[in-house]
């Protein structure tokens, strides 16, 4: 890094906070701003109005691209123009932008759903070449990228399952679901549902909702770091821990695959005992042990004691 | 292994008692049979299960903790498959049982939960609260 572009960083992130900077930074790229785009309004917002090629100057991007980026923000509307020579530009404050984002998005969707009617009644009109029963057995393998395309995935296959809908994993992968439909969508399905966890009690918050019933608890031995979701005998969602922090999952339909996971799980399930149960177990320790047999002893003098009364009122009765 | 005890009851109840506390049984039985009700006594859970599955009881007192198969195995299976029994289940333990642990006993639709020691007069109500 040059002196430059250290006093350059140091404007745009501030060294106070240049932390929370980055976080924001990080942020805008998820709201689907590039990296360089994130930069430039980031460093406008920071800095007040400047023409194109100070910014180009300032950031270090070169003068064709920055048109670009400035064109680009301009046309999202978190950014504006101001008519000079030359011509200047200033950002939109960050609450109004980030709120032009959303309704953004808001819109592509609406529109998305919309045109999605039109392509399905367009594509009945087109005649099919594939045979569809081509490969009855299954064998597509999906991947799954980020939260929401898994939640879709999830979705359809608890709406779909007619038998069974069979849940193992690890809390710390499911509570990454936590704040989304996971666990109602779970709850939704008409299939038996079987849920293996690691249930503790820092974690359980995750599958709040979920009946009991349903939900057994991983042995210590079996606490590994995978996860998977089983729908009837015929697809499996199983997920991958890739390092990054974006949940990637694989989906697919192959009969071997989903029988030998179906095995596992079924194996594991009758090894394991339900939550209810080991919550118990769990809570007992030797102290717990001792008051668990006084409590026996001192039923057993309360019963005495009401038996003897009741034999003793019994025998006056019969003297009288 | 179950033995049942007969005597001749005005109002007769019929009630379950599942325990692996053979002493406390026995005496349960022994109150049982004094204020007119029979009973049918279980030193274990699968035979309890059984029986529960097989018959009609007015009410079943549960003890929670029996080795192999306990309490909490017998209410997981009734509330799969034949929930409206959970209403005659007076759990009787000498268990501590956590707060959240009894409100799901609750929510299940149990109708008590006693710890031991209970007075004989309370338990006594319960059992014919319950088969009312």
């Amino acid at each position: 890094m040059t002196m430059e572009e250290a006093l350059i960083e140091n404007l745009v992130l501030g060294n106070d906070h240049k932390e929370s900077m980055k976080k924001i930074n990080e942020n805008l790229i998820q709201y689907g701003l590039t990296p360089n785009q994130s930069k430039v309004y980031l460093y406008l917002t920071k800095t007040g109005e400047k023409t194109a090629s100070a910014i180009s100057k300032n950031l270090t991007i070169p003068r064709t691209e920055s048109y670009h980026l400035l064109n680009s923000l301009e046309q999202k509307g978190i950014i504006f123009s101001i008519f000079g020579k030359p011509t200047k530009f200033n950002a939109v404050p960050i609450d109004d932008a980030l709120t032009i984002i959303i309704d953004n998005e808001k819109k592509r969707v609406l529109d998305l759903e919309l045109k999605k009617e039109k392509i399905l009644t367009l594509w009945e009109t087109v005649p099919k070449h594939v045979d569809e029963s081509e490969n009855p057995d299954g064998n597509k393998f999906q991947i799954l990228q980020g939260r929401n395309s898994i939640l879709v995935k999830i979705e359809r296959m608890a709406k779909t399952a007619e038998k069974e809908v069979m849940v193992l994993g690890s809390e710390t992968n499911f509570i990454k679901f936590y704040h989304t439909e996971f666990v109602n969508l779970l709850k939704k399905t008409k299939a038996e549902l079987q849920v293996l966890t690691t249930y503790s009690k820092k974690g359980q918050f995750a599958l709040d909702g979920l009946p009991l019933n349903n939900i057994k608890k991983l042995d210590e031995s079996n606490r590994h770091n995978f996860s998977f979701i089983i729908k009837d005998e015929n697809e499996v969602v199983f997920f991958i821990n890739s390092g990054s922090s974006e949940l990637m999952a694989i989906w697919t339909d192959s009969k071997s695959f989903v029988s030998t996971l179906k095995s596992l799980f079924k194996l594991i399930w009758r090894k394991s005992a339900f939550v209810l149960e080991k919550e118990n177990k769990f809570s007992q320790n030797m102290n717990e042990d001792y008051e668990h047999r006084l409590r026996e002893i001192e039923q057993e003098k309360v019963i005495l004691d009401y038996l003897q009364q009741n034999l003793m009122v019994k025998k006056e009765g019969k003297e009288e | 292994m179950f033995t049942k005890s007969k005597t001749e009851p005005a109002k007769p109840l019929e009630v379950l008692i599942i325990d692996d506390n053979e002493q406390i049984t026995k005496m349960i039985s022994s109150f049982l049979d004094m204020s007119n009700h029979e009973c049918t006594v279980v030193n274990d859970g699968k035979e309890g299960l059984e029986l529960i599955k097989t018959n009609q009881f007015d009410s079943i007192i549960l003890d929670l903790a029996m080795p192999e198969f306990d309490g909490y195995e017998i209410l997981n299976t009734l509330s799969k498959e034949d929930p409206d029994q959970l209403s005659k289940v007076i759990i009787l333990t000498a268990s501590s049982i956590p707060i959240e642990t009894v409100k799901k006993f609750k929510e299940l639709g149990i109708s008590s939960c006693l710890q031991k020691p209970v007075d004989i007069d309370q338990l006594l109500s319960k059992i014919t609260s319950v088969a009312e």
